[in-house]
């Protein structure tokens, strides 16, 4: 049961959970989690593979994956509390124009 | 080994459940701890795959760090007004004390039992230790370098299913990490640089005063003479006005049965 076939079922459905969430939700908020799903999802591949061929070559991607996630909350939620400023509200509609 | 199988099936079950949760919760917080609890049982699944050390970061920087920072941000928005905490001030007060002292007990019999206790820094297992793990990783990483000599694709063969125990350890992927990909962590360490200066830019205050400054709106807590509807401070207002109004009634009673 815990071959790999099965974590990348796993996988996989955690990812499309995440598009569906960046797709549907209208708050930027939800969305950006809606993204570090995706991207936990795409790790939870990397570590299946890395598992299934005995290396740990996944297991670094997993942590540069990692790091890069971190940055994109970060700027993402300081794009957000700028936008909030500006606007007073937050929804995605609002959002046509980046000019500040 | 079915034991197993089944804490795996359970932790991957819990993990789609809960990142669905993240898409049906209507309140952004909510969406926010399903997500906590999908990162955890993800995090359980490495474990299961014999990566404890991308767990642990997992859990301390994804469900630590940045679901932290997503609440903080929320509630900086204030997306949603805070709940009244004002009604589970008892069970606060109640309950409180009886988890710290049923935590207090659980430690202390943890520390005491003896399939715990540290004989001279070596914990029971002896392929547990320390000094073991270390030994694994070594000849790991030496089998990991005959086989890329040998080519790529010749990766351990009689692979069908995971092996947890030969992979995942901590000191190979340290070795790994600081050896053959040391570039791409310098360049990751850069990258954080540049999100953290890119953040404290962006999302600074502009030092020019534009006319919606002091708006009231504006701080998370408003001061005003209104507060705002179903705020904290408008159910206490709201708590204050009903007992005084109780108060009033009780000496009207009292003044009525002294008649």
């Amino acid at each position: 049961m815990t071959s790999i076939t099965f974590t990348l079922v796993i996988s996989a459905i955690v990812f499309a959970v995440g598009t569906v969430g960046v797709l549907l939700r209208r708050n930027p908020l939800v969305q950006f989690m809606s993204i570090e799903l995706m991207l936990n999802a795409v790790n939870l591949a990397f570590i299946s593979f890395s598992g299934r061929f005995g290396t740990s070559e996944g297991q670094v991607f997993v942590l540069l994956v990692l790091t890069v996630a971190a940055a994109e909350a970060v700027v993402g939620l300081a794009i957000i509390v700028a936008m909030f400023r500006h606007r007073r509200r937050i929804d995605v509609d609002d959002i046509h124009a980046m000019q500040g | 080994m079915a034991l197993e199988q089944l804490v795996f099936l359970v932790f991957a079950l819990l993990a789609i459940v809960t990142s669905l949760g993240l898409v049906i919760f209507k309140d952004p917080v909510h969406c926010a701890l399903s997500l906590v609890f999908a990162f955890a049982n993800i995090a359980g699944v490495y474990i299961l795959l014999g990566a404890e050390f991308i767990a642990a970061i997992q859990v301390l920087v994804y469900s630590g760090a940045i679901l932290v920072l997503f609440l903080f941000v929320m509630m900086l928005l204030q997306v949603r007004p805070g709940p009244s905490l004002n009604r589970l001030r008892f069970f606060q007060s109640g309950f409180g004390p009886v988890l710290g002292v049923a935590f207090l007990v659980e430690v202390v019999l943890v520390v005491l039992t003896s399939g715990f206790v540290l004989n001279g820094g070596n914990i029971t297992k002896p392929n547990n230790t320390q000094a073991a793990k270390m030994q694994a990783g070594v000849e790991y990483s030496v089998s990991v370098n005959v086989i890329q000599a040998a080519g790529p694709l010749t990766i351990q063969g009689k692979a069908d299913g995971i092996q947890p125990n030969t992979v995942g350890h901590t000191a190979a992927l340290g070795k790994e990490l600081y050896s053959t990909y040391l570039f791409p962590f310098e360049v990751a360490s850069i990258i954080l640089l540049i999100a953290a200066i890119g953040a404290i830019v962006i999302a600074r205050r502009s030092l020019v005063s534009d006319e919606e400054e002091d708006h009231p709106k504006r701080r998370g807590i408003s001061l005003g003479s209104v507060p705002a509807q179903g705020s904290l401070q408008a159910f206490e207002v709201e708590r204050q006005t009903s007992q005084s109004q109780r108060r009033k009634e009780a000496k009207k009673r009292t003044v009525i049965l002294k008649k």
